[in-house]
């Protein structure tokens, strides 16, 4: 969109028939030679530029820029032309490159006033990590936040969005999280989000940055404070999620243990939907763990749930499993009614434990023709039948179906451990079939996502649970690598199947070895055994790793008492509602990792041969660089 | 220091380990990865379980050793230095040990896994009657276990340094704890009972640990050493009782307590994991049960060198142990021949040397 208050039409017109020469005339009527420029002025010129670039080429208009841009380069210390930077460095970029533009950027910090340098500041920054240099943006970016944080504050939100996506660059996943929890946080503070759109974000942060962790600890507190408020199926669907969170990691016994919790909440009430949910999560229980399980267990389950099934609807055998699979599909497609739905699901867990019987009694094809009647879906039991039959079908050697479906799963919505699971199953069937090369392609697509999850755990147990779900994907790896491989350079391949052996083993001790330097983790504040937050503890943050202390220091939002949220009308100063906030979920979400019994909290990173071997998660820092705030960069 | 390369010195030569179905071995130094190599594991790891089984067993201390009950009774399996030798056989390639051989090396590094953590890879080495590394051999858990001890590790002359007598009943402990006092440069925290360890005012850089240990117990937080009439145990350590600073050295002249056993996701455990949680980043310690004799002789010696003169612990501890296994008297007490592994293997310095 074209700025305001000018014959955009005209300009435009021009620009879209190449005529550089009657761009240059009208430009230079609009803005003659002398006159004095306002912010919007050096915005719009620099836009007409930048719009001719892109439509004629720098070539071309080269001269009409060299003709403003003494104008354009001017500094000004007025808040409203510090705004106008953004625009005005795209042009510098455009058409002297992006070294001159991070020149004139930092150029540009030191002549404007304090509160407002960090703005050319982030822009630098911003530049420099597109140059590959994030050890000169964090600089930057650490000066910006400060000085973000100064009066109004319009520019932090930005600023700490950039500071996430240079932590992701320097291989600090956890610390990233951090900064976009404290964007989050920020805006909710500037009343840019309301309760629940905060919760919300902090929810798919989690998910995106896998903090599994923080994922289950945020739905167990909700949990427990909705069934403190006797919202029990509220309290139920959010132990069933924690569970199935821990399921990802590998945690069975406690995601076993949630469901239980879950089902007995569910069941209190009563109702006739939530008595399906409880059975469900008691199914659910029996199903989510792939280890082995005796046959007369899952026969006892079989027959549990054809009991449960037949109280309160049809007994589901022969031709009623497929009916009743005919109406899941039918009520998912017309998003139709809710019992009905939820009696469907109840017949894909009876439909699952009968697979697993199949699969224990040594009758994989049969297991897997049931799996395969079950379909796919995003409900938690349909997403266990899934992964069953992708790991059976991977153990009975059918291994291009494994590639087929896993392949065709990803492209949808889900979490990043489910992600790593099938990424690891397809590199499997890759190695089953010896193609070592895309085998280890694949294994380290799936480390990627293992690492950004393993980054993200403080619980010893679940990290203990996650490393031995990440053996799999490092050993096909290290299988992978084993000899040489011709898209790879031997020298390459010694130093990859080092770091993946390296990788592999004594995490949990290389941990120790760092905890105690105090290494600040991922979780430093506020365990309720401490009392919550302390001065003490935010100084001893503050001079252990003033990175942490600043994401740190900007959540604090979330741990005030007595939170109000503001309503204002639009162009009025005085709030038309004041709501008082209950933000208790959020607060269990900073952790002190530096208690007696909280031995594992921070993640000690492997180490590779040398600075060349060093990996880090393009995926994540693509995906946090695209929703960048802002037109271009 | 974020990367191998740069915690490595010119001398050192490393070897990174992974046991699985397979066996891979990474041989580098301070210019490249040099070698790498994947082989079948066949029975290494059943090997190395038995050598570990064998010399943990206190019968085997017994008939190693002449003059005692059982010397000489019927051994329970192979000899050890056969199972120690397969091992050697399949973990040390070729690279390694042209390595030894090769004067520029000064230092091995092994970063072993699973169960081969608990076996003294480098007794081959030294004994090839080649030039060996002079400045030792270190054990870490890992590459990255290697560098953060590195990174933090205090060199020079200890400023806070305990000596700790396990059992102020045992004359032999007491006369250790007595020689360590004297080795040790200025002023010692001197730890008989528990109210000496809670009277630390500081934490300490340097802790002699004169004691006998035990690791025979199912949870690693239990392994012990014993201390004013019961245990101080791993546990304790986790629970900050043994304050220790960062990049502290610990020696544990005990039985056992430097034996690493393998857990799940190819973690190591045991007590000196305990103590790396607790700050150090060196322990030297014995993996199985050692004689009072041969503990004191070679856990002194290297604490002298360390202390009075400046030498790094893996150099020290390996000429600690050249220098007892000259030793007449010690070698006097060695049933057969074949028993030298048992009594020269259990030294070990875990960390960064």
């Amino acid at each position: 969109v074209a700025p305001s208050g000018f014959d955009n039409a005209s300009l435009a017109a021009l620009i879209k028939r190449a005529d550089v020469k009657g761009l240059g005339s009208a430009m230079r009527r609009r803005w003659s030679a002398g006159a004095t420029w306002s912010a919007d002025d050096a915005g719009t010129v620099s836009w007409f530029l930048l719009f001719a670039v892109h439509a004629i080429g720098a070539t071309w208009v080269h001269p009409l820029y060299v003709e403003f841009a003494p104008e354009l380069k001017r500094h000004h210390e007025q808040q409203e032309w510090v705004g106008t930077m953004n625009l005005r460095a795209q042009a510098v970029e455009a058409f002297e490159g992006e070294e001159v533009a991070v020149e004139w950027l930092q150029e540009a910090a030191a002549a404007v006033p304090y509160a407002l340098s960090g703005y050319p500041m982030m822009l630098a920054a911003r530049r420099l990590l597109s140059l590959d240099r994030p050890e000169g943006a964090v600089e930057l970016l650490r000066a910006a936040v400060r000085r973000a944080m100064i009066g109004v504050r319009w520019y932090l939100v930005e600023t700490l969005g950039e500071m996430s996506v240079c932590q992701v660059r320097l291989g600090r996943v956890d610390l990233a999280f951090e900064y976009s929890r404290a964007s989050v946080a920020q805006q909710y503070e500037s009343g840019q989000a309301s309760p629940g759109e905060l919760l919300q974000a902090c929810v798919g942060l989690a998910e995106m940055f896998g903090q599994v962790d923080y994922q289950v600890e945020l739905h167990r507190n909700v949990a427990g404070w909705a069934e403190q408020e006797g919202r029990r199926p509220e309290a139920a669907l959010a132990w069933s999620t924690a569970a199935i969170q821990l399921a990802h990691l590998g945690a069975w016994d406690e995601a076993g243990e949630l469901l239980r919790c879950a089902a007995e909440t569910a069941d209190r009430d009563g109702r006739a939907i939530d008595r399906v949910f409880a059975f469900e999560c008691r199914t659910l229980a029996r199903i989510i763990d792939p280890r082995d399980v005796t046959t007369a267990d899952l026969a006892l389950a079989v027959r549990d749930a054809e009991v449960a099934l037949d109280g309160g609807m049809r007994t589901p055998d022969g031709d009623g499993i497929a009916q009743w699979l005919r109406i899941l599909h039918d009520a998912r497609a017309a998003g139709g009614d809710a019992v009905v739905q939820e009696r469907a699901i109840a017949t894909v867990h009876l439909v699952v434990l009968r697979a697993r019987l199949a699969e224990s009694s040594g009758e994989p094809e049969e297991a897997l023709e049931l799996y395969a009647g079950i379909g796919s879906g995003r409900e938690a039991a349909l997403r266990v039948a899934f992964e069953h039959r992708v790991r059976l079908l991977l153990l009975n050697g059918r291994s291009d179906e494994v590639r087929a479906l896993a392949s065709t799963a990803l492209s949808a919505p889900m979490a990043q451990a489910e992600r790593y699971s099938l990424r690891a199953r397809i590199a499997a069937a890759h190695l089953a079939d010896g193609d070592r090369g895309a085998a280890y392609r694949w294994a380290e697509g799936a480390l990627v996502i293992w690492r950004r999850v393993l980054a993200g755990l403080y619980d010893p147990l679940h990290k203990g649970a996650w490393l031995n779900r990440g053996a799999e994907a490092l050993g096909i790896g290290i299988r992978a690598l084993g000899e040489q491989l011709e898209e790879m350079p031997e020298t390459v391949r010694r130093h990859r199947l080092f770091a993946l052996c390296e990788e592999s083993k004594s995490r949990l001790v290389g941990d120790m070895l760092n905890r105690r330097d105090y290494v600040p983790g991922p979780y430093l504040l506020a365990s309720a055994e401490r009392g919550g937050t302390t001065t003490g503890l935010l100084s001893f943050v503050a001079s252990e790793d003033p990175d942490w202390s600043l994401a740190l220091n900007l959540q604090m939002p979330l741990y005030a008492d007595g939170l109000t949220n503001h309503v204002y009308a639009p162009g009025s100063s005085v709030p038309t509602s004041i709501e008082a906030v209950d933000l208790r979920p959020l607060r269990t979400t900073l952790r002190v990792s530096i208690g007696e019994d909280q031995r594992l909290l921070a993640s000690a990173d492997s180490v590779t041969y040398d600075d060349t071997d060093a990996t880090w998660d393009r995926e994540l820092y693509a995906e946090l660089a695209s929703a960048r705030e802002g037109p271009g960069k | 220091m974020r990367t191998l390369r740069e915690a490595l010195l010119p001398g050192d030569v490393f070897a990174s380990l992974w046991l699985d179905e397979e066996l891979v071995i990474a041989v580098g130094d301070s210019h490249d990865v040099h070698d790498v190599m994947r082989i079948e594991a066949g029975d290494v790891a059943a090997n190395a379980a038995e050598f570990v089984e064998r010399v943990g067993a206190d019968a085997d201390l017994n008939r190693y050793v002449r003059g005692a009950a059982t010397e000489g009774a019927p051994d329970a399996g192979r000899p050890l230095r056969e199972i120690l030798d397969e091992v050697v056989a399949v973990a040390l390639p070729p690279s390694l040990l042209e390595a030894a051989d090769d004067d520029m090396y000064t230092r091995l590094l092994m970063f072993p896994d699973g169960l081969l953590a608990g076996v003294p890879l480098h007794l081959a080495l030294s004994e090839r009657g080649a030039g060996g590394f002079v400045e030792g051999v270190v054990y870490a858990p890992s590459a990255g276990a290697y560098v953060a001890c590195a990174r933090k590790a205090l060199r020079g002359p200890p400023e806070h340094a305990a000596v700790l007598l396990g059992d102020t009943a045992d004359d032999d402990l007491a006369a250790e704890v007595e020689d360590a006092v004297a080795a040790l440069p200025g002023a010692v925290w001197l730890l008989r009972r528990q109210a000496d360890l809670d009277a630390l005012k500081q934490p300490v850089d340097l802790l002699y640990v004169a004691s006998h240990g035990s690791a025979d117990a199912s949870d690693e937080d239990d392994w012990a050493v014993l201390f004013d009439g019961g245990e101080l145990t791993a546990g304790d350590v986790y629970r900050g009782r043994l304050p220790i600073a960062p990049g502290a050295l610990v020696v544990l002249s005990a039985c056992d307590v430097g034996h690493v056993a393998p857990g799940p996701a190819h973690e190591l455990e045991g007590f000196a994991r305990a103590l790396f949680y607790a700050g150090c980043a060196n322990v030297v310690a014995a993996r199985w049960p050692v004689l009072h004799e041969f503990a004191s002789a070679v856990f002194g010696a290297t604490l002298a060198a360390v202390a009075r003169d400046g030498a790094a612990p893996a150099a020290a501890l390996q000429q600690a142990v050249r220098d007892a296994r000259a030793d007449v008297k010690l070698k006097a007490l060695i049933a057969a021949p074949d028993a030298e592994p048992f009594f020269w293997g259990p030294f070990v310095v875990l960390g960064c040397g």
